[in-house]
């Protein structure tokens, strides 16, 4: 399933806010502070993920009175998968050649 | 400034009250986090973004269950049945279409007709009325003989893309 997932450098920065500290619960407007993603590119990536099953979503009861936090945290899968590309994005982009250099 | 907040709120909470039920959820999430953003600008933002994902991620949900519910009903009605049902919903639009264009010609032949209203008859007859009368006939097969409604909206495609092509050609 995650092999069709799209991956824009916006996924992989969302990726990277989330391997900060893997097992903890994000809310939506710290993701978006975190990554400076604005709600229509955030949400759209946070779907995905969750369509994919690699993000895994819970309701928080906060204040009584007031509706849930929706919060996010990655799945097994989503952790592996993140490592996993941003390993290889890395190694990619360490072999490849510095143009311009001696 | 205020406006803004409020058309800001106010536009996410009725995008969200008609959202389908399965957006729901990430509408009330996107809706919940609005509370904790305190600069107008960026609330105007997160409403307008949010309500452009919920949107996009709703017709998405919507033509994938069109696509599964269609794909099922072809499996489930096998090939050879659906492509009896497609040609004769081609064939019921190709007779009205047909019908259309006899009355269009007819019509025609009144030369007060034919100077006043030749634009309006035109594109009445050939293009307006059979579109209305196919969508009519797409939603009443819908739920009984699904191939055919699907061949009656591909001649509805085809219609509404030559006129576009016609008219883009002519002006």
């Amino acid at each position: 399933m995650s092999k069709r997932l799209r991956l824009s450098p916006q996924t992989l920065q969302v990726f990277e806010t989330f391997l900060q500290s893997p097992k903890e619960w994000r809310y939506g407007y710290d993701i978006s502070r975190d990554t400076d993603l604005k709600s229509g590119t955030l949400y759209p990536i946070l779907m995905r993920l969750a369509d994919h099953k690699l993000l895994e979503t819970a309701w928080e009861a906060t204040d009584p009175g007031k509706p849930p936090r929706h919060m996010y945290r990655l799945t097994a899968d989503g952790l592996r998968f993140a490592r996993e590309e941003l390993r290889g994005r890395i190694g990619r982009r360490a072999s490849r050649p510095a143009l311009g250099r001696a | 400034m205020s406006r803004a907040l409020q058309f800001a709120s106010r536009f996410l909470h009725v995008v969200v009250k008609h959202l389908p039920a399965e957006s729901q959820p990430w509408g009330r999430a996107i809706l919940r986090e609005m509370d904790f953003i305190q600069s107008p600008w960026s609330l105007l933002s997160w409403s307008i973004g949010g309500a452009c994902a919920l949107f996009v991620y709703s017709v998405r949900l919507q033509l994938s269950t069109f696509f599964q519910e269609t794909l099922g009903d072809i499996k489930r009605s096998g090939p050879k049945q659906t492509i009896v049902g497609l040609l004769w919903g081609l064939g019921i639009a190709g007779i009205l279409l047909g019908s259309c264009v006899l009355g269009y010609s007819a019509l025609l032949h009144i030369p007060r007709l034919q100077q006043r209203w030749d634009r309006v008859i035109d594109a009445g007859l050939i293009f307006l009325l059979p579109e209305a009368a196919y969508l009519l006939a797409i939603s009443q097969l819908w739920p009984r003989r699904r191939s055919a409604a699907i061949g009656i909206l591909l001649a509805a495609a085809i219609l509404f893309t030559h006129v576009v092509f016609h008219h883009v050609a002519h002006i």
